[in-house]
């Protein structure tokens, strides 16, 4: 995902703000990290460029 | 504008599902039916400089079409991680210069906050409904599209325009285009039987 993709998302629980954390990028391209809600304390990881924003109830 | 006829080839790349999920619905929007969906939006104004949202993206065949214009950005939204996977090949083969996301997650519990600075587009061909477990997921998409987007363009299964009118006159929006298009599938679960077949569906221009 671009970073600038930040300025649109934001947690599906509560629509409240997320902190991206980065593993691994490519330019402005995340690769690897996590989105943290900042009110829900959800992590939501990053992998092979593709955030994973499913609600906990809802990952494999 | 390049011509529709242009942007259909260049989605003839655009590879389907690998192993199809009967429980998702997951048909192939054929390159046909979106180069005609994507330039009749961008006809209208609602791909420039738009925020282009593909709910239930699959392989991304609607977003690659939007991308192929002149979107400011477009997201790609879609719950299969499979379908994902494919569709981030699917954008290399395609080459869209449009900046495009993909995202994992359920369309009807968007992780997306957009400001109202920009045009906000969705076009969508989202499961019908037609399994069953699965009745009115067409719904809940629309829910979901009405509250973000300024304008959307979706594909439905033959004889929707009834529910779909009245979802949207008690959404406060409008109906503006309605047209019919016809998708040739191949055969590609087990309760098909023949090897492929037409299924006729409708396509709507709804503003919110």
């Amino acid at each position: 995902m671009k970073e600038s993709l930040m300025d649109i998302l934001c947690d599906p629980l509560d629509k409240s703000e997320l902190e991206l954390e980065v593993d691994e990028r490519d330019g402005d391209e995340i690769l690897e990290g996590r989105l943290i809600g900042t009110v829900t304390g959800e992590v939501y990881p990053i992998e092979d460029g593709i955030p994973n924003l499913l609600p906990p109830d809802m990952r494999d | 504008m390049a011509t529709k006829a242009a942007l259909e080839a260049q989605l003839a790349v655009v590879a389907g599902f690998e192993n199809p999920k009967v429980s998702l619905e997951q048909y192939p929007t054929p390159p046909d039916l979106a180069a005609h969906l994507v330039h009749l939006a961008d006809l209208r104004g609602d791909i420039e400089d738009a925020t282009v949202l593909d709910l239930g993206s699959g392989t991304g065949m609607l977003g690659l079409g939007a991308a192929l214009r002149s979107p400011a950005r477009v997201v790609g939204v879609e719950l299969d991680d499979d379908a994902l996977e494919t569709a981030t090949d699917n954008a290399r083969r395609v080459g869209a210069s449009a900046p495009i996301d993909w995202i994992r997650a359920d369309a009807t519990r968007l992780p997306l906050c957009l400001p109202d600075d920009r045009q906000v587009t969705v076009l969508m061909n989202p499961p019908f409904g037609a399994q069953r477990g699965n009745e009115h997921a067409d719904r809940a998409f629309l829910e979901s599209v009405a509250s973000v987007a300024d304008v959307s363009y979706s594909v439905h299964n033959e004889g929707s325009k009834e529910f779909v009118e009245s979802f949207v006159a008690d959404a406060g929006g409008d109906l503006t285009d309605a047209f019919r298009a016809t998708f040739d599938l191949d055969r590609q679960f087990d309760f098909h039987d023949e090897d492929r077949r037409q299924l006729d569906a409708e396509v709507f221009r709804i503003e919110w």
